[in-house]
């Protein structure tokens, strides 16, 4: 666990950059170096959206939510998390629950397309939430050190 | 254990005993004893196969990550001093706002990427670190490699997966990055690429003409269990290739830094 020890030269290297980075740019990341995990949902089936975001609520138990920077990436079957969401109230508190503690759902715009999904039919969905595509966003944030999890 | 290996030789083992074979638990004799057993049933190692590749994929997933910005941060011998550090992050913080504009580019999609590569790479360099600490994700900024693994899929699934490919090389042709896709096809996936059941033929056929560098790969191992069980050989599209393993080529790829997808 020693990524989560914020202390000595890692610190002073990471809040220097933390203080650069503020200076330029409103979106600069957090001091701390958590881990950073993104999960793939792609399967219709809202007991394995249930298991899987229950899974990251684990986590983020075991680790507080100061260790964990969580991605959901809603992909092919698995952007029916949202919908399912509206009504399952067990689901909709963990995506609630989650998002408190920082984690994003990130919702594949293909998909969206090819399924006739609109933004609007999904629960607590935002413009930003949207990506392109989602094996793209898989990679870009595999790229950026994300650890690759398919419940 | 020698109670249940006995019992095991009566039926069939355990599900401890095959779960401690694909482990490496076993002295050679008792894993040649064990291998016999299960290379006389189709079920059996079918079942290991798959145990093997949760294995795989259970360590994958918790592999320590290499990230960009990890070549800024020292190893645990960086820690014993304080002082240094305060001159490191004081370069840091010069270096950083240079790169902060950079940086921030990195929440535009796959376009800000590079960018944020350069800029770690830069950051390590200022601070003296090895640069054994970043050469990785500098190679990686270079092309995308991604490996699409595929055990289960129905015709739809199939459809969307082209889809996604097709989509990954126009983003990638849109950014000016290199991409190169490898699917891995096998277990009930494989009709994906069965030349007599492919659903969507022509596609596959019209993208590997327009990605040269997309290869579609079917498990040699999964061929030759649907050959057994249907008699005859199983002919795969002319344009797919066959690997020995999936999933055996799943981990090679991901051990030479290939971005892993399980679709």
């Amino acid at each position: 666990m020693r990524r989560f020890a914020p202390h000595g030269r890692v610190g002073a290297v990471l809040l220097a950059l933390l203080l650069a980075l503020t200076g330029v740019a409103a979106q600069a990341e957090p001091p701390a170096d958590p881990a950073r995990i993104v999960y793939h949902i792609n399967v219709d089936d809202p007991a394995h959206h249930l298991n899987a975001l229950q899974y990251l609520q684990s986590h983020f138990e075991a680790v507080g939510p100061d260790g964990l920077r969580a991605r959901v990436v809603l992909h092919g079957g698995g952007i029916h998390l949202l919908d399912y969401a509206h009504d399952n109230v067990e689901l909709r508190g963990l995506v609630d629950v989650l998002k408190l503690q920082g984690v994003e759902f990130r919702l594949c715009g293909n998909t969206m397309e090819s399924r006739g999904v609109r933004l609007d039919e999904l629960y607590d969905a935002e413009p930003g939430d949207r990506v392109p595509s989602g094996l793209a966003e898989l990679m870009r944030l595999q790229r950026e050190g994300y650890t690759y999890i398919k419940p | 254990m020698a109670d249940k290996r006995v019992n095991a030789q009566d039926d069939r083992p355990s599900e401890e005993l095959l779960n401690a074979f694909v482990d490496g638990e076993f002295s050679p004799e008792d894993r040649l004893e064990t291998l016999k057993r299960i290379s006389c049933s189709e079920h059996l190692s079918r079942e290991v196969c798959d145990m093997h590749q949760l294995k795989e994929l259970v360590n994958m997933a918790y592999r320590d990550v290499r990230s960009p910005r990890d070549g800024g941060r020292p190893g645990p011998s960086g820690r014993r001093s304080w002082f240094p550090s305060v001159a490191a992050g004081m370069l840091a913080l010069v270096l950083g706002s240079l790169a902060g504009f950079e940086l921030t580019r990195d929440a535009d999609f796959l376009a800000g990427a590079p960018a944020t590569d350069d800029a770690a790479a830069t950051l390590a360099d200022g601070n003296g670190l090895s640069e054994a600490a970043v050469s990785q994700p500098v190679a990686a900024a270079d092309a995308d490699n991604v490996l699409l693994h595929v055990n289960e899929a129905d015709a739809t699934a199939m459809a969307e997966l082209l889809d996604d490919i097709e989509a990954m090389y126009r983003e990638a042709e849109a950014a000016g990055r290199d991409l190169n896709v490898q699917v891995v096809v096998h277990n009930s996936a494989m009709d994906m690429l069965r030349a007599d059941r492919a659903p969507h033929p022509e596609r596959v056929a019209a993208l590997t003409l327009d990605h040269p560098s997309l290869r579609f790969t079917a498990c040699a191992q999964t061929l030759e269990q649907l050959a057994r069980a249907e008699g005859g050989s199983i002919e795969i599209l002319p344009q797919a290739e066959r690997v020995d393993s999936g999933v055996a080529e799943a981990a090679r790829r991901q051990s030479e830094g290939w971005i892993y997808i399980k679709v």
